[in-house]
């Protein structure tokens, strides 16, 4: 596998205290990922190191990488402006136009919806073609039509992603998972194994998927002997 | 928008369709939220630009929403969500406004700020009588909490009082999991009442199985 991303002890200190402390992993080519933890745990500041937003110790090695963060970045008047549209070629034209209205393409940056700006920035991204995308939570702002079209596009086009997220029902469905805690990385691993450390993810203060925790709590109780993700899943477990 | 000067505590779905700073508040509110910049001066000076405020409100402001006072001297813009998330509450509890409203609120936190946040809530209501309002599309971690669900669908506004939250044909895919697995589960021929305690849940498979 190829590898896209790769952080070695990096380090970032702001007003003395240690926002980011050695952390260090790598993604390949296929591995989308969750990174989840508490507020103030260095999730959107890993990104800003990522994206070579802030002053960092350590190493970064990234191939074509784009880092979606949570700012209002746009620098033209209108959504048609900010991608230069008219100048694109007809295939970016279409890429476009799979996320983006004509009515949105013709709006003032000021006019947009939270939503709207999101999928604006989406695009932007898309026609950089980067091979990994790292995301800040930004999958929060948008309906499920859209986070699945986006998907969709991610996995038609083969990028890999990240995700910044604080929505654990969301992490079972991408193989990795890493759980930041206090600027360190506190568990990292394929998300099925992570989240079956029942009792550390608790005391992190992170919840679990209800399925996965119901599954944990009914073996505990001796009467389910697998995690199930799913509500098929876990009656039929239950009642075979 | 009329639904925020009558409300409440509720989930409003679809929350993401409406664009909050269109909304247009009334003086007796005061939305907490993560502006999109933030000055580089002190918290101290952030507070008294909002508030014109430097007195005792101010500092049980601040205890009410533990943040401790040498907090005052941080830059706003170095502040953590958490942090910032808490100088908004102080500011609309130093300006003492009737309702606060809270978009995206659980979006922000993972478990355990959540529970922090919603220990605040339950002081706010109860003993400071303020209405909260929370503009989201997670009910789940607001189910033991809400005395009114406020659900925009298809452009329309429905009101549902003292929570219903197996209304599954209203709130469909909105419902907490516990209520799609019940549901699930009565679908399948299973007799399991309406819980919304995951450990009632769990005492009742085990009657069951």
């Amino acid at each position: 596998m190829k590898k896209l991303l790769e952080l070695q002890n990096v380090n970032f200190i702001s007003q003395k205290k240690n926002i980011l402390s050695n952390i260090s992993f790598t993604l390949y080519e296929g591995m989308n990922t969750f990174i989840c933890g508490n507020a103030a745990s260095g999730k959107t500041t890993l990104l800003k190191a990522i994206a070579g937003q802030i002053k960092y110790k350590g190493h970064i090695e990234k191939k074509n990488v784009f880092v979606l963060l949570d700012e209002n970045n746009f620098a033209k008047d209108t959504v048609e402006e900010e991608i230069n549209y008219k100048e694109l070629k007809e295939e970016k034209q279409k890429v476009v136009n799979r996320f983006i209205t004509k009515t949105v393409l013709k709006k003032r940056i000021e006019d947009l919806t939270k939503e709207e700006s999101i999928l604006v920035k989406f695009v932007l991204a898309f026609l950089k073609q980067p091979t990994l995308l790292c995301i800040d939570n930004l999958f929060r702002f948008l309906s499920l039509k859209n986070i699945q079209k986006i998907k969709m596009y991610l996995k038609k086009k083969k990028i890999t992603y990240v995700v910044v997220s604080t929505d654990i029902e969301d992490a079972i469905s991408y193989p990795y998972l890493i759980v930041l805690n206090d600027g360190e990385i506190a568990m990292e691993g394929k998300t099925m194994q992570v989240l079956e450390q029942e009792k550390i993810l608790k005391r992190l203060g992170i919840g679990l998927p209800f399925y996965i925790d119901l599954s944990i709590q009914l073996r505990l109780y001796g009467i389910l002997d697998k995690i199930c993700i799913e509500k098929e899943e876990l009656e039929g477990a239950l009642w075979k | 928008m009329e639904i925020i000067n009558h409300l409440l505590i509720g989930k409003i779905n679809a929350i993401q369709n409406i664009e909050i700073s269109k909304i247009q508040y009334t003086p007796f509110e005061y939305v907490v939220e993560i502006k999109k910049t933030y000055p580089t001066s002190t918290v101290q000076n952030y507070i008294l630009k909002e508030t014109s405020c430097f007195n005792k409100r101010l500092l049980d402001s601040l205890k009410l929403v533990s943040l401790k006072e040498n907090c005052l001297e941080k830059k706003m813009n170095q502040l953590s969500t958490t942090e910032k998330i808490k100088v908004e509450l102080a500011i609309a509890l130093i300006l003492n406004k009737e309702c606060i409203v809270f978009p995206y609120f659980s979006q922000y936190f993972m478990e355990k700020d959540k529970l922090f946040f919603k220990k605040i809530f339950k002081k706010l209501a109860t003993k400071y009588k303020k209405t909260i309002c929370f503009l989201n599309s997670d009910l789940s971690f607001l189910m033991d909490f809400v005395d009114r669900i406020v659900l925009i669908k298809k452009k329309e506004t429905l009101f549902l009082d003292s929570p219903t939250f197996y209304e599954k044909e209203l709130l469909n895919e909105y419902s907490p999991k516990i209520v799609e697995f019940i549901d699930y589960l009565n679908h399948c021929g299973h007799k399991f009442l309406n819980y919304t305690d995951s450990k009632e849940l769990l005492k009742a498979i085990f009657r069951e199985v």
